[in-house]
This record gives C-alpha cells, structure tokens and sequence, in this order.
C-alpha cells in the first residue's frame, strides 16, 4: 500500500482556498444577505471532499474565518459524525482556529440539517449545507423555469402541490426541508432541518447562510427577517411533536429529539439530537448517563 | 332599487357602454424583420426579402362587456396567436391592449411587467386551450387544477377552494364525486369541462376559448357550446372565440372578426357576415360551409 504523504499545510492559504475565492464568496453572500432568500449564483470551488457533500457549507465556512474565529461543526446536530468531524479538521489544520462544540463559544457554526437548541446571537453566523436549494424543483424541472417563477413570484404551483397532498393525504407530506416565504417575497428551502427548527429562523438575532455546492448557489436569511412557513387559512403549519417523551440521557423535555432503535431488544430511546447541548445539560443537571449496554 | 338611467352621471354611462377591452395595431413578428416587410404591405404573411413571418399585422378591435367576439380564419391565418399574444403566452412585436378594468384602464397591458401580466392573467382573465394539456397538468386532481387559479388569486384556504371547485366542477357537469380524480382519466370533452371551469374560477371579465370543440365528436361539441352559452348568459362573461368552424362561430358569436394571412379582412355583425359576405376570402369561407 502505498505510504500516504504528509498534508503540508503551510503549503496552503489561510483556511485552504485561496483569497480570490474567497473573496467572490464574500461578495456572493452580502448579495444574498442584500436580497434575503434570493438564490446568488457562485463558481463553486473543488475541495478535497466530493461535491454534495458539505461542499456549499464548507465554501461559506472557509471564507468567513479570520484568525480570531471559533468553529462548531455539526451534523444533524452532532459534533462527533465522520463528516463533522473530517470538515472541522479540514477546518482547523488550514487555518489553525479553535474549534468547539459548544454553541455559545462558537462565532461560526457549521451544520447539516439542524439548527443548534442554543439561540443564536447577533454575533454568530450559521452555516447551512444545502443539498437541493431551489424549492420550485418539486413542481418544475427546468431551471429556466423556476428562475422565472421567483422572478414573476408565481407561486401557485407549489401551493398546488400542497392542496394535493391534503387532498390526497388529509395533511402537507413534506417533512423535513419545509418551504417557506422569507422576507413576502422569495420561497427557499430552509435545507432539510425539521419544521421544528423552522421557526427559529423568523425574526432571528443571528445571520443565517446557506451554501448549495453542488448546485452552485448561496443564499441567506439576514437577522430579523420575516420567515413564514407556507400554510393554509385552514391547514396549519405544524411542528413535530415527542409526546412528553424525555432525552434518555439528560432528560429534558424540550428539545428535538431522535428516535433510536436498539437492535437486538427492538426497543425504542429517545435522545437528544443536538449533542453539544445534551452534554451541556447533562453536566449541569449531573444527571447520570443511564445508557444500556 | 335600480337607479334610473337618467341619474346616472354621464361619466359613469361611459362606463357601462365602453368595450371591456380594446385592441389596436396589434402585431406579432416571428422573426428579425427587415425594412421591406416593416414598411410594405405584404400579399402574404411570409416576408420574401427575410423570411420573417408576420403572424398578426395591425389586428384591432374591441369587445363590449358580455359580448360573445368570433374570429375564423384558416389554419396559420393568425388567430391562436392573436389570442395567446392577449393571454401572455407569447410577446407582441408592437401593438397595445387596453382593458377597462385594469388601473385606469389607459394602460396597454403589454407594457406592464411580466410579473403584473402574471397578474392581469390570474385575476382578469380565462384561458381555454384546444389541448386540455395545455391549459391542465394532467397528473394534479381535477379539482386542484381548479385550485391552481383559486390559488394565484389569492385564495388560501382549501375548504373554501374546495367548496368553489366543486361548485365549478358541478356546472360543466362533472360529478362531485370525481371532482379529486386527475384529468387524465377523463375523456377529451370532459378534460376541455374542466379546462372551462379552471378559466371560470375567478369570475374573470374576458375568456379566451381556442378552438374550443376541435377534435371533440359532434354530441360533446353540442354540449361543450351549451355550456359557453349559458355561462355567456348568466354570468356576463366578454369571450373571444376561436375556431375555423362557421358553425360554432355562427351558434357563438354576435360580433364576427375574419383573419387571413394576419390581417384582418372583415369584421361585422356574425349574421351579416355569413348572409352577405364581402371579402372574397370570407365568400369562399362561407360557400365551403357544409
């Protein structure tokens, strides 16, 4: 097997891509924070992990780090996944930053499909990896096309496709990545977070980025920002509900929690999906890990 | 209570007797154009110096409000194009259209954004295509199709757009009970029913009927021209009715246009043009009348 060479970081530019990148980046972003919701189209950079996965998150993350920074990487709210993991190291060996999996510390939080339990501060920015970023996509295959529908703001087809699955199911069938109105005037995708994290990014204190890599588009939700999820007069937006079920590691009772399956007894644990939070709780409630073994 | 005509101030007897819409030099180019065909008048539509064709050439005319428009014309002769150019399906070259209803009813519609024609088209007009596919996504049920038009009108509230496309679903004739059911499970003249009823669901001024009943076997074209007729009559709808078919023209239209080449050749009362045709087109027309 062939001995693996030594990355040489000094080698690199300061947090990998070079600063012309960076810089177009930049720029992409103040036009998506100056157009809230509007897709900006960006020459989406190689990296050294494939497209489609995190490349958009990545590219955003790698061009607003300065020296000062402090990085959180999650992935669908864990700190310690093979992807987290590997983009924070990516992260900290290019740049040299800290890192941290706690939300409060972090000035940029990186994350794939949820929103951190802690509220966001008017001093973070949060980085969302998108894998589809045209909401329109649902409906209309063509590009040319959904760029149109924004720009004419026709958006009866999608709404159409709501009133079919209440037709046909009773209730709205999209789950995760929940379209919405941001600003009363573009549809985007918020990635694919639950719709309990949905509401957080209305009227939030912190920015909010979003970087599609594969599909080449940047786009953002600017703090105190109107962000409705689309609903009907009489079929209401509807978040997901746990029942009174508890984190079986920390106990609490409010956050967003998955669901896990033991696989030789079959039973069913619920815990919280935002481990940086849930670890937090547990030291401070010094409530006793109580997990099977 | 009525008020009596004479109370009525001048300013508003205007209104009641202006045309709903009113079109003038109206003009489609496919293709660049050059200075011949801009500025010559052309025997045919196909320019010989550029190869442009000038689908529509100075097309004008007015509809009164509730007023049934006929244009008949040969295949090519400009009709569907005049009708999608109204409907923003297509651009105009040059030309305006001015509709009563819309702003002070000064403005030429084609001017307006594409966003604003979205909205002239959603709120002010209905369109019903000879293929039900265009006008319907045959995958969405019936009544969703329905819905669609509810929706760009600003309708958000699905008992509310339900009980409104049952009720339009249920004056073409379609069981209530088939009402979620997709188009494509329907025969042609029942797709065309639920084309006229998603055109008619917000009440709309003007309707555009395309060569409605082409391709429809006679007893469901009888039907099909029923139903316009009595939507005509309750509901005072203004329509433009497409087709090369004198005889729905003829059971249709108070007022007839005839097209040729994209021009319009004649234009006059529908009992006059078929009794007394003047045009040597339009006697041609009338005499190949089965």
């Amino acid at each position: 097997m062939p001995v693996q060479n030594n990355f040489e970081m000094s080698e690199y530019n300061f947090a990998f891509l070079d600063e012309g990148s960076k810089r177009e980046i930049r720029r992409t972003i103040l036009k998506g924070i100056a157009i809230p919701g509007y897709q900006v189209p960006f020459a989406s950079r190689e990296l050294p992990i494939a497209r489609g996965w995190g490349t958009g998150g990545l590219q955003l993350t790698l061009s607003l780090l300065g020296r000062q920074d402090c990085l959180k990487v999650i992935d669908q709210g864990h700190d310690d996944s093979v992807n987290a993991v590997s983009i924070r190291k990516l992260a900290k060996t290019s740049s040299g930053i800290e890192t941290t999996t706690d939300t409060v510390e972090a000035s940029v939080i990186q994350t794939r499909h949820r929103i951190p339990e802690e509220k966001l501060r008017d001093d973070q920015i949060l980085v969302l990896q998108v894998p589809e970023p045209e909401p329109m996509r649902r409906v209309e295959a063509r590009e040319t096309q959904t760029e149109r529908l924004h720009a004419e703001k026709e958006y009866s087809s999608i709404w159409v496709r709501l009133y079919e699955d209440i037709v046909r199911w009773g209730e709205i069938t999209i789950g995760a990545d929940y379209p919405c109105m941001v600003h009363h005037r573009y549809i985007f995708n918020p990635s694919p977070i639950p719709r309990y994290d949905v509401e957080k990014l209305h009227q939030a204190d912190g920015l909010y980025l979003f970087g599609a890599g594969r599909e080449k588009k940047i786009y953002a939700v600017p703090p105190y920002t109107d962000v409705e999820p689309l609903q009907f007069e009489d079929y209401l937006f509807e978040v997901e509900e746990f029942n009174e079920e508890s984190c079986r590691l920390c106990g609490s009772t409010s956050t967003f929690l998955d669901e896990i399956y033991d696989s030789s007894t079959g039973d069913k644990y619920y815990q919280c999906s935002d481990t940086g939070y849930c670890s937090k709780q547990q030291t401070e409630r010094k409530v006793k890990a109580n997990v099977r073994t | 209570m009525s008020v009596p005509n004479t109370l009525l101030t001048k300013e508003s007897q205007d209104k009641d007797t202006s045309p709903i819409l009113q079109v003038s030099n109206l003009t489609k180019r496919f293709g660049e154009g050059c200075d011949y065909c801009k500025n010559h008048e052309l025997e045919t539509n196909l320019c010989s110096e550029c190869g442009t064709v000038t689908a529509c050439s100075n097309v004008s005319f007015e509809l009164d409000k509730g007023e049934i428009l006929g244009v008949v014309g040969e295949s090519g002769s400009g009709k569907s194009t005049m009708v999608k150019c109204l409907y923003f399906d297509q651009q105009v070259t040059s030309g305006s259209a001015i509709l009563t209803d819309f702003k002070d009813g000064e403005t030429n519609i084609f001017d307006q954004s594409a966003q604003m024609q979205r909205y002239i088209r959603n709120y002010m007009m209905g369109m019903v295509y000879q293929n039900p596919h265009l006008g319907l996504k045959m995958d969405y049920s019936s009544s969703g199709n329905v819905a669609e038009k509810l929706i760009s009108a600003g309708h958000y509230h699905v008992g509310k757009i339900r009980e409104r496309s049952s009720e339009l679903l249920n004056q073409v004739e379609i069981p209530v009970s088939r009402m979620d059911e997709q188009p494509k499970r329907f025969s042609g003249g029942m797709q065309q029913r639920v084309q006229i009823s998603k055109a008619l669901a917000n009440n709309p001024p003007l309707l555009l009927l395309d060569e409605i009943t082409t391709g429809l076997d006679l007893s469901v074209q009888a039907k099909v021209l029923d139903l316009i007729r009595n939507i005509q009559r309750e509901m005072q709808v203004a329509m433009i009715v497409v087709s090369h078919d004198l005889g729905v023209i003829r059971m249709l239209a108070d007022r007839t246009i005839v097209m040729k080449e994209g021009k319009v050749v004649e234009q006059g009362l529908t009992d006059q043009i078929l009794q007394d045709p003047q045009h040597s087109y339009t006697q041609l027309l009338v005499h190949s009348l089965l």
